[in-house]
């Protein structure tokens, strides 16, 4: 009991933890950024145009029918519009509920015409984290920043969003890996699992055949998948083998990409945004740019 | 100067965020964002059923429909829809099974085809 007690007081401190303001900052740009690049390419309006039948899934309930193809561009527009105002920090408390209002009820449409995307729940549940941390996210490199006055640039205040998105995402890949234990167990790897997914598409293509045709490959790369997927929790508390998990998961969704064609981006790209420490790129790349003093004025 | 402290509310959403990111993945549920992660999580054989549309024009040519699984309550629906494109007589449904292991050296799976319904004027006709 009492360690169980320990493990919780370690977790919150964990969680609750101080981080700069910087880092949350570039989590909002990040996130809000790829929101609207999604929202770009969000094909809506071209599924309420083609007449596909209309399966409301949970919220998507609350319509009668497929929104039309006016309204899809409509909830468009103003998404990209107010994705970028929100990443720029600008009212921060309407842009950014806003935004997600419009890719929600978009992202909807296509999941009520039967289209696959779980590759953007990643981003949308992080997203959900920055609108909870109020207007935390816009302390910081935000083009109101001058108008505000100062702020306190460190607290828990901006660690608990960045530190609850981190575990979601553990959490998005844990329980990928953790599904295929429950329902295939190690056959998922010891059997022709991953063959027959890549032949069985309508039209595969040379990447697809080329892992389907060697036996011995498909079986390597189904085990380092899921693998993968059950230690990446293990970024949470082992902070040096994000330097391996990281590109390793950006390794497997590009790989995912080319021989099955299923977007992941959005979810590689939310798990490099939130993973990253970014101010301190930022300060390595300044040090990196900045001239040299020569010896004899350094010693001035 | 701002307070450095997390908001009151922080803690209860936190825990209640994850907490559904959890129950949605044991129950399992999939109330999208919350997903239950399931995808590619079933084992696949190397039988693959699918389902195929051929629309037969007034001269007796075959042209394919893409195609998902339709409700049987649906078919009448998707019938008449159909059989809107100019010169469409009649749209044959067939359930297609594949055997992956069995591919040829033109990479083509041996197919077996059932008639399943047949789409005319009169409307949606079960075959068996």
């Amino acid at each position: 009991m009492q360690k169980a007690e320990n493990r919780l007081r370690r977790a919150d401190r964990w969680v609750f933890a101080s981080e700069d303001a910087r880092r949350l900052a570039s989590v909002r740009i990040g996130l809000c950024t790829l929101l609207t690049l999604r929202l770009a390419s969000n094909d809506s309006a071209a599924v309420a145009a083609g007449h596909t039948r209309f399966h409301p899934h949970f919220y998507m309930s609350l319509f009668e029918g497929m929104p039309s193809q006016e309204l899809a561009s409509a909830l468009q527009i103003c998404g990209i519009v107010f994705a970028l105002i929100a990443a720029a920090g600008l009212a921060l408390r309407a842009s950014l509920p806003l935004a997600l209002g419009c890719g929600l009820i978009l992202d909807g449409m296509l999941n009520s015409a039967g289209r696959v995307i779980v590759g953007d729940a990643v981003l949308v549940l992080c997203l959900l984290v920055l609108l909870a941390s109020g207007a935390a996210a816009s302390d910081a490199w935000s083009i109101r920043k001058p108008l505000r006055g100062n702020r306190t640039s460190n607290g828990a205040r901006y660690g608990w969003p960045i530190r609850t998105a981190m575990v979601a995402v553990a959490f998005a890949y844990f329980f990928a890996g953790f599904q295929k234990w429950r329902y295939s167990g190690v056959a998922w790897v010891t059997s022709d699992n991953l063959r027959w997914i890549l032949y069985g598409q309508s039209h595969p293509n040379g990447w697809a055949l080329f892992v389907a045709d060697r036996p011995l490959l498909a079986h390597v790369l189904a085990a380092c998948s899921l693998l993968l997927e059950t230690c990446f929790p293990l970024v949470l508390f082992m902070p040096k083998l994000r330097w391996l998990l990281i590109p390793a998961a950006v390794a497997m969704h590009v790989g995912v990409r080319l021989a099955i064609g299923l977007d992941y981006s959005a979810q590689w790209l939310t798990t490099v945004i939130v993973f990253v420490n970014w101010p301190g790129v930022v300060g390595w790349l300044r040090s990196a740019v900045a001239p040299v003093p020569r010896p004899r004025e350094a010693s001035r | 100067m701002a307070s450095a402290a997390a908001p009151r509310y922080a803690r209860p959403f936190a825990v209640a965020f994850l907490a559904l990111i959890v129950v949605c993945a044991f129950v399992p549920l999939n109330l999208w964002p919350f997903s239950n992660w399931e995808l590619f999580s079933r084992l696949r054989t190397d039988k693959e059923t699918a389902w195929e549309a051929v629309a037969i024009n007034r001269s007796g040519s075959e042209r394919d429909y893409p195609i998902a699984s339709v409700p049987r309550t649906d078919r009448g629906a998707i019938c008449s829809v159909w059989l809107r494109r100019p010169g469409t007589r009649i749209v044959r449904i067939y359930h297609v099974e594949l055997l992956l292991s069995d591919r040829d050296e033109n990479r083509t799976a041996p197919r077996h085809r059932t008639l399943a319904w047949i789409c005319s004027a009169k409307g949606a006709r079960a075959e068996s």
